[in-house]
């Protein structure tokens, strides 16, 4: 079986004309000290990407148990490979985003099985209304439902986005994609998930 | 083609505001000439990120942060300077206080926890943080000679409920603290408490495969269980029995600090793990006599390696002092 190259699986190349910025001064230096195995700045890098590492994941599989085990397994694989990490390439967070995609993709590729999402993680904190609860569900169900009818690089444009919480710039250097393009894939994802969702009035 | 990109533009500039919790109508505000285009696809855009604010399990932080921690151990980690050490300290205090706001409760709740229980992992993992986040070596030996105690204690709840997986794994662990120990206190040269030869903090992720070593062939199950010879070090007429916690904060300031202050630190270290020592391994042996047969076997081991551990630490100790 040959090694899938996950990125193209999406239909996205990664352009030169994106080399080049690397992060600021401190999460440069905290990436070199990661490099160097610094238990803190390892641990730091964690923290400061789990949740939205999981979010990706759980967004884009909609499994919470499988989610959880490709996030620790990104972590693993992210410390095993942080010393070939070059912030010319691209930044931290794009990189390690390639390695949840890469779960991502090897995962869907062993199991086609339909997802289903676990509304019971999906509402975020504090919600002690049942009612609220109930009909927050069904509209995350409706959403996630929507993602699912996107193209691949749409998908993973709003997952990027809006679970991992990347900034426009950060998704074009994880996707091989200028700026431009992200944006005008983000607009078109935006508008047909409008459409999909059954709100009149796209723009 | 333009406009487009130009709409592109703010549609994005207004998206990256309400991922920031503004509301819609505050951008709508921003730019009047597109609301009505804006409106809908920002409403969607609201929707879309509520449905992607999916928050991982408290307790899936917690193990996957204590298996990431295991995983960061193994590395074997590069030597530190004086000056790495520090920024290594400060930055290790932001991020710790992180973990432990964010799991407070989940922390307060492991406390208590057994190995046979689902917090256990969080109990291992706030112990290995507190280690991370102590500077000196005579501390970080309080805390294993803490540890080893709470290890102890676990052999024997665990012998007890007859679970001898359990009493295999955490001898494991107490042993590996009676290293560290051992290794922490070692003699490295007169006055010499902070420099060389410190040891990271053990770690032993909760379900791990541990592989006992051969433990010597027994008669019977009720065979004499193995008699540690304990050398219990000289106790110095002041120093309290277990306060080994709460004047020794000052020694982690610097490598010079008074040689008094030291000394008698030391000391009521060696008081600690000496009666520690006698201690354990008579609870452990007290034990045996009514544990189940099952985990006889595996009792006689945990007492083996406790008292073998024990007197690595205390014959270290007493070389110290000299």
């Amino acid at each position: 079986m040959h090694r899938v190259t996950p990125w193209l699986q999406a239909g996205i190349k990664k352009s030169p004309a994106l080399e080049g910025s690397c992060q600021v001064q401190s999460e440069q230096s905290l990436i070199r000290r990661a490099q160097q195995r610094d238990q803190v700045a390892l641990t730091q890098l964690y923290e400061e990407n789990f949740d939205r590492i999981y979010r990706y994941i759980v967004f884009k599989i909609g499994d919470r148990t499988e989610a959880e085990d490709m996030t620790q397994q990104v972590f693993l694989n992210a410390i095993q490979s942080i010393s070939s990490y070059n912030c010319k390439g691209m930044p931290f967070s794009s990189w390690l985003y390639r390695i949840a995609h890469n779960q991502v993709v090897d995962h869907l590729r062993r199991k086609s099985r339909r997802i289903t999402v676990p509304l019971d993680e999906s509402i975020s904190a504090n919600e002690d209304d049942p009612k609220h609860v109930a009909e927050q569900k069904i509209e995350i169900e409706e959403v996630v439902a929507a993602v699912k009818g996107l193209t691949r690089a749409q998908q993973e444009v709003i997952s990027l986005r809006f679970a991992g919480q990347l900034s426009v710039m950060e998704v074009a250097k994880a996707m091989g994609k200028s700026e431009g393009a992200v944006k005008a894939m983000q607009h078109g994802a935006i508008a047909a998930l409008r459409k999909a969702l059954g709100k009149v009035g796209v723009a | 083609m333009k406009r487009m990109r130009e709409f592109d533009d703010i549609l994005n500039k207004c998206i990256d505001r309400v991922l920031k919790g503004e509301s819609v109508e505050a951008c709508l505000a921003a730019f009047p000439e597109h609301a009505a285009e804006l409106e809908p696809l920002l409403r969607t855009a609201v929707d879309t990120r509520k449905a992607a604010a999916i928050l991982p399990r408290q307790e899936f932080r917690q193990r996957t942060g204590y298996e990431f921690q295991a995983a960061i151990r193994n590395m074997k980690p590069n030597k530190s300077g004086f000056f790495r050490r520090q920024l290594r300290w400060v930055t290790a205090v932001s991020v710790v206080v992180v973990v432990l706001l964010a799991g407070s409760g989940t922390v307060a709740a492991s406390a208590n926890s057994m190995p046979d229980q689902s917090l256990y992992g969080v109990k291992l993992f706030t112990e290995e943080v507190r280690l991370v986040l102590t500077s000196s070596e005579l501390e970080k030996a309080e805390l294993y000679t803490k540890y080893t105690d709470t290890r102890v204690n676990e052999i024997i709840k665990m012998a007890d409920k007859g679970d001898v997986e359990q009493v295999v794994k955490t001898t494991e662990r107490m042993n590996n603290n009676l290293k560290a120990i051992a290794k922490l206190i070692q003699p490295v040269g007169e006055g010499d408490i902070a420099a060389e030869g410190v040891p990271e903090p053990l770690l032993v992720a909760p379900g791990t495969a541990v592989t006992p070593t051969p433990t010597p062939a027994q008669g019977n199950t009720t065979a004499k269980a193995p008699t540690a010879t304990l050398k219990t070090a000289p106790v110095p007429a002041t120093a309290p029995a277990r306060a080994v916690t709460s004047n020794n904060s000052k020694l982690a300031v610097t490598a010079k600090a008074d040689v008094t202050t030291k000394a008698n630190a030391q000391a009521r270290l060696n008081t600690t793990v000496s009666n520690q020592a006698v201690k354990n391994t008579q609870d452990l042996q007290e034990t045996l006599k009514t544990a189940p047969d099952s985990v006889k076997q595996a009792l006689e081991k945990a007492i083996e390696v406790a008292g073998k551990g024990y007197e690595e630490a205390l014959k270290n100790t007493a070389q110290k002092k000299k």
